[in-house]
């Protein structure tokens, strides 16, 4: 392991701290970190502090560099980092401060079902799951989509999978974005990106992705949880995926253009994955242009996976998706760069926010939200690991005051993928699952392990600090109960 | 002396290769990625062969290593080949020129490993130490 991080850390409260700019040379703003003591002795074990260091060098970065409690070490960004640029004083955009994976995010899926019902059938509904849900290599998607549909995908995002018969106009409606962010241009998109992304529309991947049929297990908001029609026991199904191929090679392409863009606009930052270039310069509205299409990629693709899983659950219990109740409840980008409207010290400025496994968390009444979550807030799904939990949270005002309208994403990684693997055997893993309730199949053995609950931070302690910091008030408590893997 | 050896990194695949020349520290580099990938069960007697041509022309030596290795991993995830033999390769300066043998993945003879979604710029990195070559990569899984 690497030394700890040993630069200057100035506690505000319990739940924040700061690193100031006077910390390193270059640093435009403060760092900001939500953590509490005891997370923050993990996150000084790895490199994240100085990237947090790193991305206060962005030109244009208004606020602070901000790091959320499941901050971890990425490359370029920290995973859990949130810049914002002001875009009419040269703010830049970064890919590396939205990464390979974009519009990686999370869609929460409730049913009628209660774990009654589903306890006798759990193993079959996890292997129906887990032969019809691709997942892993090799797996293509059996919802084939050629050349045109593609173009067609990058432009209307779920809306395709929806003309397709792959799911409902409400599906849509609970869905950031709609289902399809505007000002996505398929022309943008590389050959390449096409090729990576032709047969993967409805897969899964592997790595962090998951599909988790979960439980109800807590509720910490009765009149949230009675507008959410939630109760304990009550069934879930989560889906955690994204671009795929497409996206990966789209940042990929972007970056190669973005070094160049480094010495072009004069931009000075310590590490060559944070090669930017400002929003408004051609180079910056292609990555944005390329960036919405692979956004709209991955919303389809995961309206495919749910489509898929409601599949599953009709053959199973033997009735259609609507007599089960398996609506949608939101479907939320966690890898992803907005151009917002931000209040900064009482102006209203029209920002780049980049979210780097960071959630939106827009608070009550914001015009983004659909009629039907104007009252709650927008609702944010933070997935655990595989043997612990899941969150529903809402998004807050001070949120929006605060860190853009954002908060964290999941329980962030404590341990290396190879500490994983000499620390957790695969036949004890899947007993300690069984001995939990827990029903898991993955096509790989190595990602099973690598995943092992004890890789993570615990997101209970993460959810508490962003609860407690309120920047999301928690809703309810999943835990999961059938787990399908890469 | 080992080719590569993983070092600890948080969430994503970090390793460090090695080589007496550059020739074989690309080498090196393109089996590291690859046993991240996957892993061979057994071995077959024919295999499906392909043969591929990677010409690549860089500014610096890390982006050589990172277009090499980009070219593989394209191969891989659109076509599913595996790096089955490096019949050729000649590195001059920036500019690389290679044959490769790609073998189409097969899940009788193959484990798939993890999912590489990019080679990053992250501390990416190429120096000579006296008379050894040796890389620092991160992969994105």
């Amino acid at each position: 392991m690497i030394d700890l991080w040993k630069g200057v850390l100035e506690k505000i409260d319990d739940y924040r701290w700061r690193i100031p700019k006077s910390y390193k040379k270059g640093m435009r703003v403060d760092g900001l970190i939500y953590a509490d003591e005891k997370l923050l002795k993990d996150i000084k074990k790895d490199k994240a502090l100085e990237q947090v260091v790193n991305v206060a060098f962005l030109p244009g970065i208004v606020g602070a560099s901000l790091g959320m409690p499941d901050i971890h070490w990425g490359y370029g960004f920290p995973i859990g980092g949130v810049a914002a640029t002001d875009i009419e004083k040269g703010g830049v955009v970064s890919p590396g401060g939205v990464g390979f994976d974009i519009n990686c995010g999370v869609r929460l899926v409730r049913t009628h079902l209660t774990e009654k019902d589903v306890r006798p059938r759990l193993k079959d509904l996890v292997s129906g799951l887990f032969n019809t849900v691709p997942a892993g290599l090799g797996s293509e998607g059996e919802i084939r989509a050629t050349i045109k549909d593609e173009k067609e995908i990058l432009l209307k995002g779920s809306g395709w999978a929806v003309k397709k018969g792959y799911g409902v106009s409400d599906d849509l409606d609970v869905t950031e974005e709609g289902g399809a962010i505007e000002g996505a241009d398929p022309e943008a998109v590389s050959l390449r990106a096409y090729e990576r992304g032709k047969t993967q529309s409805g897969t899964l991947g592997s790595g962090n992705h998951f599909l988790e049929v979960q439980v109800v297990d807590q509720l910490y908001d009765r009149d949230l949880a009675d507008a959410f029609n939630l109760d304990l026991g009550q069934v879930m199904v989560m889906i955690h995926s994204g671009s795929r191929g497409l996206g990966y090679q789209v940042c990929d392409d972007s970056l190669r253009v973005m070094l160049k863009c480094l010495a072009k606009y004069n931009i000075n930052v310590p590490d060559r994955q944070l090669a930017s270039a400002p929003v408004e310069s051609l180079e910056g509205k292609a990555y944005l242009s390329a960036m919405r299409a692979a956004a709209n990629y991955a919303w389809n693709n995961r309206q495919c996976l749910m489509h898929l899983t409601r599949v599953v659950f009709e053959k199973i219990f033997c009735s259609s998706w609507e007599k089960l109740g398996m609506f949608l409840i939101y479907d939320v980008a966690h890898n992803i760069a907005k151009i917002e409207r931000h209040r900064i010290l009482g102006k209203e400025k029209l920002l780049c926010v980049h979210r780097k496994g960071a959630t939106r968390a827009f608070g009550p009444g914001h015009p983004a939200l659909p009629e039907r979550y104007k009252k709650t807030g927008q609702p944010v799904i933070i997935p655990g690991d595989m043997g612990r939990n899941s969150y529903l949270l809402v998004g807050t005002e001070r949120a929006m005051e605060e860190t853009f309208g954002t908060t964290c994403h999941g329980a962030g990684r404590i341990k290396s993928r190879h500490e994983a693997k000499r620390s957790v055997d695969y036949r004890e893993l899947l007993k300690e699952l069984e001995a939990k309730g827990i029903v898991a199949m993955a096509t790989s053995h190595d990602t099973l392990v690598e995943e092992a609950p004890s890789a993570y931070k615990d997101v209970n302690e993460v959810v508490d600090v962003v609860h407690s910091a309120g920047l999301a008030r928690r809703v309810a408590r999943m835990r999961p109960i059938g787990v399908i893997k890469g | 002396m080992k080719r590569f050896v993983f070092v600890e990194h948080t969430a994503d695949i970090a390793v460090l290769v090695y080589g007496g020349s550059l020739k074989e520290l690309f080498t090196s580099a393109a089996l590291a990625m690859f046993s991240v990938l996957v892993a061979k069960k057994k071995n077959r007697a024919t295999s499906a062969l392909r043969d591929v041509v990677i010409q690549k022309d860089e500014e610096i030596l890390e982006d050589l290593l990172k277009a090499w290795l980009d070219e593989l991993l394209f191969h891989f995830s659109t076509e599913h080949l595996i790096l089955h033999r490096i019949k050729a390769l000649n590195i001059d300066g920036t500019t690389l020129e290679a044959k490769v043998l790609l073998e189409t993945f097969d899940g009788e003879y193959f484990e798939s490993k993890n999912e590489i979604k990019a080679v990053t710029y992250h501390e990416l990195k190429v120096e000579r130490i006296r008379n050894r070559w040796q890389a620092r990569i991160i992969f994105d899984v």
